[in-house]
């Protein structure tokens, strides 16, 4: 297996906002590059409102630059209409938030197999594929209630559950553990090393904890817009302010 | 990988989760529906109803087999006893009541005072098709007798209690257009003597009722008008038996003729009730459209969350639009329901106080099944059309905007 094989390349990203018609432009992104490659576990970090959250919204293209490109797998997905790129999303990337999204008139099991109805499975085997799911996280339980219902901790798992439900080669994970209790976190970051070591998948996280470098096998520190080197003045003192 | 597009029973299903979700506002709305559409049904329900009474109350007259012909022009299209003979002829007449109007004076025998009287001289057809019967007495059977009404005898001063068996003086005066030949003028037949066979109770203008043979013996020849009578009330043996007597030149008059305008009074009633209806309907979509708007407000971050994850446009307008649907023809269905047995209901508590009084049972309402698929189709419509706006407006929500939780 080709363990180099670029997976996502983020070239020149440049974005800005602008709130309303004639307000002026708000930089965001001011020429991001990074490549992560095939079963990376990537880990993007930077101060808040450095743009991470951003750019990962451009690199599961929910977002569009201003200027640049991204490329996932040798695609460039800035080229594609809205509804290609969520079908490229549907199919290839499973994504997981600070705070889970649910439907909320859907039991668990019928939220964890949303993705997958969402192609067009047919809910007979999206419901057996959504039950493996939560078996293997030890969620079984939970399948017939109602998200929200749960703890924390446990839709966050469950949310992990519906973010591989499709298989995805990439995982997208905005600060999973940001709202949760150290014991709960270590639970998600077990199963996300879990993803990336033993089912092969890319793993692109953004967090705001840095004891968790060490599981990186690449990481991005961003800064105002850009990626900065790591050894860079600006976030070894922030490092050192724990304003990380 | 499965290229499929996202199963319609699965849209289904989503979308009527969402609406049990909240479950008093799913039924509050459907019940507007039901309310709308089961005041249109139950509305027009009456008309259709209403009109069917009156029409089979009509349509029972014996009337209703009667044309009535006569002749604009009595020189060129006689109304003689030879024209009676062919229209006889005609297979879908059953009888031909025949009559002569004319004027003439009346007097006892023993006075001179004589008073104006209409005379009125038919066949025994006649009689019976326009249900001209005595109160006392009889008709007159014979040529020598005649009926009279109240009128005449408070014009001549005679006692209705033993006017019966009375001999009268009348003179007729025949028009020209009741003769025929050569001569064509008019003629009076002078104080012929007749006696009373029967009294009319009617108190309109003095009127004498003669065997119309009395008068074909002193110099009338034709008559005024006729009444005739079809085997069938069919409006195909009706129409035929009217071509027929046009092509001799009557002019035919009909009492359904009535009937038509009276349908068209009724039509125009079931209007003004349906839009009675309509506004229940109305103020029930308005309604929808509500819940549909604060669901889709209730559900953006949803909808964010299942762009996210891949739908389709498409798929999210379905959802939406499902939704409204559900409404529709839940409502619809409902409401058909409930619109029809309401009327029923109705029908038969008014049927078992009419036997329990004993008058004739009657139907208020009634329902063409076209006309009930009709409403309940145009509310699964409404249920639609409802559901565009809200259906576009949810594909037009951006995913990030609605999944950012700051
Ligand atoms: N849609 C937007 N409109 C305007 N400003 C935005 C928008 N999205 C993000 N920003 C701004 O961009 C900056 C970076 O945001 P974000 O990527 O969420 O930072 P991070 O995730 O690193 O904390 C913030 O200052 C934020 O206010
Ligand atoms: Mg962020």
């Amino acid at each position: 297996m080709d363990e180099s094989t670029k997976v996502i390349t983020v070239k020149d990203v440049y974005k800005s906002y602008q709130l309303s018609k004639n307000a002026p432009l708000i930089p965001v992104l001011n020429g991001v590059n990074f490549e992560i490659h095939k079963r990376d576990f990537a880990i993007i970090y930077g101060s808040s409102g450095s743009g991470k959250s951003t750019i990962l919204h451009h690199v599961v293209g929910l977002e569009v630059p201003s200027k640049g490109k991204i490329f996932i797998d040798d695609k460039d997905i800035t080229v594609l209409s809205d509804e290609e790129r969520g079908i490229l999303r549907a199919k290839k990337i499973g994504m997981v938030y600070q705070v889970c999204y649910w439907i909320k008139s859907l039991l668990v099991w019928e939220n964890v197999a949303m993705p997958l109805l969402i192609i067009g499975y047919p809910p007979k085997v999206a419901k057996d594929k959504a039950f493996y799911a939560l078996e293997q996280i030890s969620m079984e339980k939970y399948s017939y209630k109602y998200p929200v219902q749960l703890s924390g901790g446990e839709q966050q798992r469950i949310g992990l559950a519906r973010a591989i439900i499709n298989d995805p080669e990439i995982v997208i994970a905005d600060e999973p553990t940001g709202n949760l209790d150290t014991v709960s976190a270590k639970g998600i970051m077990d199963y996300l090393q879990f993803m990336n070591k033993r089912q092969g998948r890319t793993i692109v996280m953004v967090t705001h904890n840095l004891s968790y470098l060490a599981l990186a096998s690449r990481t991005i520190a961003m800064k105002d817009g850009k990626v900065v080197s790591a050894e860079s003045q600006e976030i070894q003192n922030m490092i050192k302010q724990r304003q990380i | 990988m499965t290229k499929m597009r996202m199963k319609n029973k699965v849209l289904f299903l989503l979308s009527y989760r969402s609406l049990w979700s909240h479950r008093l506002r799913a039924i509050l709305t459907i019940t507007g529906v039901t309310i709308g559409i089961a005041s249109i049904i139950f509305l027009v329900s009456l008309g259709y109803g209403l009109e069917q009474l009156v029409t089979n109350q009509i349509a029972n007259f014996s009337a209703f087999t009667i044309i009535e012909t006569s002749s604009s022009n009595a020189r060129i299209v006689k109304m003689d006893q030879e024209a009676i003979q062919k229209i006889s002829e005609f297979p879908k007449i059953q009888s031909v009541g025949r009559v002569a109007n004319l004027a003439g004076r009346i007097k006892k025998v023993e006075s001179d005072s004589t008073a104006e009287t209409v005379i009125i001289a038919g066949d025994a057809n006649y009689w019976k098709l326009a249900e001209i019967k005595p109160d006392d007495g009889n008709l007159p059977k014979e040529k020598n007798e005649m009926m009279i009404n109240k009128s005449v005898l408070n014009l001549i001063n005679e006692n209705s209690n033993d006017v019966i068996g009375k001999t009268l003086k009348l003179s007729a005066i025949i028009p020209a257009e009741l003769r025929q030949g050569e001569e064509q003028a008019t003629t009076t037949v002078e104080d012929i003597e007749l006696k009373v066979s029967g009294l009319s109770n009617d108190e309109q203008s003095p009127i004498v009722y003669l065997d119309d043979n009395l008068l074909l013996d002193n110099g009338m020849d034709k008559y005024s008008s006729f009444k005739v009578q079809v085997a069938e009330k069919d409006s195909k043996s009706i129409a035929e038996t009217r071509a027929f007597l046009d092509n001799f030149g009557y002019k035919t008059d009909y009492i359904g003729d009535t009937i038509s305008e009276i349908n068209q009074v009724f039509s125009l009633f079931r209007v003004i009730l349906a839009a009675f209806g309509l506004i229940a309907l109305v103020v029930a979509a308005l309604g929808t459209f509500n819940t549909l708007t604060i669901s889709l407000l209730e559900r953006t971050r949803e909808v964010g969350l299942m762009k996210a994850l891949g739908m389709r446009n498409r798929d999210i307008y379905k959802l939406f639009l499902v939704e409204s649907l559900i409404i529709g023809i839940f409502g619809g269905i409902i409401g058909l329901f409930v619109g029809v047995i309401l009327g029923q209901v109705i029908n038969l508590v008014v049927r078992l106080l009419a036997v329990k009084s004993q008058v004739e049972t009657i139907s208020l309402f009634s329902t063409p099944w076209l006309f009930a698929v009709g409403v309940a189709s145009f509310s699964i419509i409404v249920g639609f059309l409802t559901g565009l706006y809200p259906a576009k407006r949810a594909v037009k929500i951006n995913a990030l905007d609605a999944l950012k939780y700051e």
